[in-house]
């Protein structure tokens, strides 16, 4: 038997106070002279003997009710053979798809002990032991357990649908090419595009390996564009985030961890608190805070008065998107400012209430929010990039935005890379191919002791295409065992808590009913 | 010598028998004992001075005179006081059994020496301590009433070993009175009481019972030490104390019907009562019903 709060175990002696209190009170109860007591002798011994039990009963019954409810407290449970020493969460948007399940076992344990840990937990803690982790799958969570000696107990929360997955996307003459690859026939699926608040699906016939399919895409004009394909079977779940993962799925991957956005930010700024950033600086905030942390920022800027503006050229996607989904309440003027800043030729305008703000604008942080692309098979956001490429070559902005390079990540980058010094000169770029170590968000290189702060430009084809085979994610897990979610049950240790509880009333129940009844 | 401050209690114990005796004598001037331990001699003629109760009505008519039955004695009937005091009869308040005890015995020797009959007192617990046979004198009042008052408890009671030794002394018929709280194996008492009255006594038991005892009250967990045996009994609860109070009442009720039933006259006072009424009650009870 384990216990999660074995301090209660200490205190169990307790349990013995009313046996003390017994004898405290035998020991000093008054003594009286009464002239004969020989009147009971016929009855007592029956009566004593009654007594007696009567009193160890009670006695017994009292001690067990404390005993049981100090074991209650101390939240027993039977160990399984496995036992996780601790249990990691990935709480990345894709598997939160699984919320509920998740959540459900994670509550379970949650009863018994307190080693939960998230996933940053992997980056940041030498704990050894057996290590359960709960995930969907992405990459960077393999790569994490790689590094790790542990034993490592891999939980993914989907079975079926691991065999049909997007492989590749391509937007050419106002046709999408996508290639879909499926471990089986899938004879009613549905190709879900994403593009804003806008979606529309394709009905599909999947056939058993590579598929390749085209479809025409007249809108040019969008913020990102989401792909997925579903089996028509789960459809019916509605899930707007359903996220498909094939066995031999490529994972895309742009920018990593946005967990460390706003502390990326800042440290990157020369802050460590929110609060030291001056306010004659304009915070503009680019693109679509569609994930909790990079609302998280959005909010601590609103909640701190920092000059902030929401760059949204889209109302409705506010709307939609903003308020019912998110539920995210934002002051009015977010909005307002959304609606009245543009970039024309190179410049910056701002109008608001009949202010000028392109003063405001010299000393601004652009700060772009980018999707999470964990969940989001392909990501365009071609006017990002565009109001990014004016904002680099004409206005200069200083732009720490929201990269998170990770270690051992390689990063291939059609487009253009710089350096600047923080004199905001440009020291070198044009590079085809880099590669980043120990590289994070903020970085910068030291040069003749100046600081060169990370910049970077894009295409509009592709940001960055990662590729992962199926060979190395094993490879990457070949020290660690993986089940199903469900599986998980057949090591979740059994509680005893609520077990206890019952005997600790039973007791006292008991205790009532001798009083009454003997 | 009798310090003084021991004649003045005398006198005070005294008074407080006389006063108790001679409220009953106007009343009644016979002795109520009268006639009990006087042997039947001889008959002789009547004169106006005898009572009509000694007329010997069956001789009288076959020999057309008035005879009176003689008897050896005919001055004194002796009254034995027999007196418990052992350890259970230092109990009470505000006042101890043997105290209320001494003044029962102490009413008793007067009123018997005022009707000249010959008081004697036998105080005993668990052997018998102090004996004064029977007289009716001035002097036995006064040695009875000093030893009353010098009297202290102590020992077991033993009622059957004193009773019998008693019953065996005692060659005479006579009254005997036996004061006692009777607090013991009740069997023992009632065969000691037995072997008196089978020697023809008038036996007359006065038990003596604290208020304390027979209204026992419970006031939280207590130990209760028997004072004369090495015995304990422990009450938690209220409920223990209850049954306690009622086994003791059963207990003292059924020596009551064992003594009833023997033919014996049984009273029982209760310390805090008023001693005077409850004497003159008892008088007068004893008058109307004797046995």
């Amino acid at each position: 038997m384990v216990f999660k709060n074995p301090i209660f175990l200490y205190l169990i002696p307790l349990s013995l106070i009313p046996l003390l209190l017994h004898l405290f009170f035998i020991k000093f109860l008054k003594t009286l002279p009464f002239p004969y007591l020989g009147f009971l002798e016929r009855k007592e011994d029956i009566r004593r003997k009654r007594r007696k039990i009567k009193e160890i009963l009670i006695l017994l019954s009292r001690i067990l009710f404390l005993f049981f409810l100090l074991l209650f407290f101390s939240s027993p449970f039977l160990k399984r053979k496995i036992f996780p020493d601790i249990l990691v969460k990935d709480i990345s948007e894709s598997t939160l798809l699984y919320k509920d399940l998740i959540e459900e076992k994670f509550n379970k344990f949650s009863k018994i002990t307190d080693k939960v840990f998230y996933e940053n937990f992997l980056e940041t803690s030498n704990k050894k032991g057996n290590i359960f982790v709960i995930t969907d799958g992405d990459k960077n969570f393999f790569k994490k357990i790689k590094e790790s000696e542990e034993n490592f107990f891999i939980f993914i929360p989907y079975e079926k649908r691991d065999d049909i997955g997007i492989y590749e996307v391509k937007i050419e003459d106002e046709k999408i090419f996508v290639k879909i690859y499926s471990t089986k026939e899938v004879n009613d699926a549905s190709l879900k595009v994403i593009f804003d608040e806008n979606s529309f699906s394709f009905p599909l016939k999947i056939h058993e390996g590579l598929n390749e399919y085209f479809f025409p895409l007249k809108i040019k004009d969008f913020e990102f564009l989401k792909l997925q394909v579903l089996p028509l079977d789960f459809l019916q779940e509605n899930n707007f985030y359903f996220f498909s993962k094939p066995k031999f799925k490529k994972l895309y991957k742009i920018f990593g961890n946005p967990s460390k956005y706003l502390e990326n930010l800042l440290s990157t700024l020369g802050y460590k608190k929110i609060d030291e950033i001056s306010d004659s600086v304009l915070f503009i905030f680019y693109g679509i805070p569609n994930e909790r942390e990079s609302i998280q920022v959005l909010l601590n800027f609103i909640n701190y008065e920092k000059p902030c503006i929401l760059f949204i050229n889209r109302e409705g996607f506010f709307k939609t998107f903003l308020k019912r989904d998110l539920n995210l309440k934002i002051d009015d003027e977010i909005v307002y400012f959304s609606k009245v800043f543009d970039i024309k030729e190179g410049k910056g305008i701002l109008n608001y209430k009949g202010v000028n703000y392109v003063s405001l604008f010299k000393n601004a942080v652009l700060f772009g929010f980018l999707p999470e692309p964990s969940y989001t098979e392909i990501v365009y956001s071609p006017s990002f990039l565009k109001i990014f490429k004016i904002g680099i070559e004409k206005l200069k902005f200083n732009l720490p935005y929201s990269l998170n390079f990770k270690k051992d990540t390689f990063i291939y980058i059609d487009g253009e890379y710089r350096i600047y010094d923080s004199g905001k000169n440009l020291i070198s770029k044009g590079f085809d191919k880099i590669s980043f170590k120990n590289l994070n968000y903020g970085s910068y290189f030291l040069k003749n002791n100046k600081k060169f702060y990370l910049n970077l430009n894009f295409s509009k084809e592709e940001f960055l295409i990662e590729k992962i085979e199926e060979k190395e994610i094993k490879d990457l897990l070949k020290n660690s065992k993986i089940y199903s979610l469900n599986e998980i049950e057949k090591f979740l240790p059994i509680s005893l808590r609520n077990f206890f509880l019952f005997l600790s009333l039973l007791f006292i129940l008991m205790e009532i009913l001798f009083i009454i009844l003997l | 010598m009798i310090e003084e401050g021991l004649i003045s209690k005398l006198k005070r114990f005294e008074f407080k028998a006389k006063k108790i005796v001679e409220g009953f004598l106007l009343g009644l001037h016979p002795s109520p004992f009268h006639g009990y331990s006087s042997e039947f001699k001889e008959h002789r003629e009547y004169s106006p001075l005898d009572e009509i109760k000694y007329i010997d009505w069956k001789l009288s008519g076959r020999r057309e005179k008035i005879f009176v039955k003689k008897f050896e004695e005919e001055t004194n009937t002796k009254v034995y006081i027999l007196l418990d005091a052992s350890n259970s009869m230092d109990y009470g308040k505000p006042l101890k059994k043997i105290e209320f005890a001494k003044d029962v015995c102490a009413i008793f020797s007067y009123l018997s020496f005022l009707q000249r009959d010959a008081p004697g007192l036998y105080v005993f617990s668990d052997d018998l301590k102090e004996f004064f046979p029977p007289r009716a004198t001035k002097k036995q009042i006064n040695i009875i009433f000093k030893t009353l008052l010098n009297l202290k408890t102590e020992g077991k009671t033993e009622p059957l070993k004193i009773f019998k030794g008693l019953s065996e002394i005692i060659k005479r018929r006579g009254v005997i009175i036996i004061v006692s709280d009777f607090l013991k194996k009740k069997e023992e008492f009632l065969k000691g009481i037995r072997y008196f009255k089978a020697k023809k006594h008038l036996v007359i038991v006065f038990q003596i019972l604290s208020r304390d005892e027979i209204d026992f009250k419970w006031k939280g967990g207590i130990t209760l030490k028997d004072m004369e045996y090495e015995m304990e009994h422990k009450i938690y609860e209220r409920d223990e104390a209850n049954y306690f109070k009622r086994e003791f009442l059963n207990y003292i009720k059924e020596f009551e019907n064992e003594v009833l039933k023997s033919k014996i006259f049984f009273t029982r006072f209760i310390t805090d009562e008023d001693i005077e009424k409850n004497f003159l009650n008892f008088l007068f009870r004893y008058k109307k019903h004797g046995f």
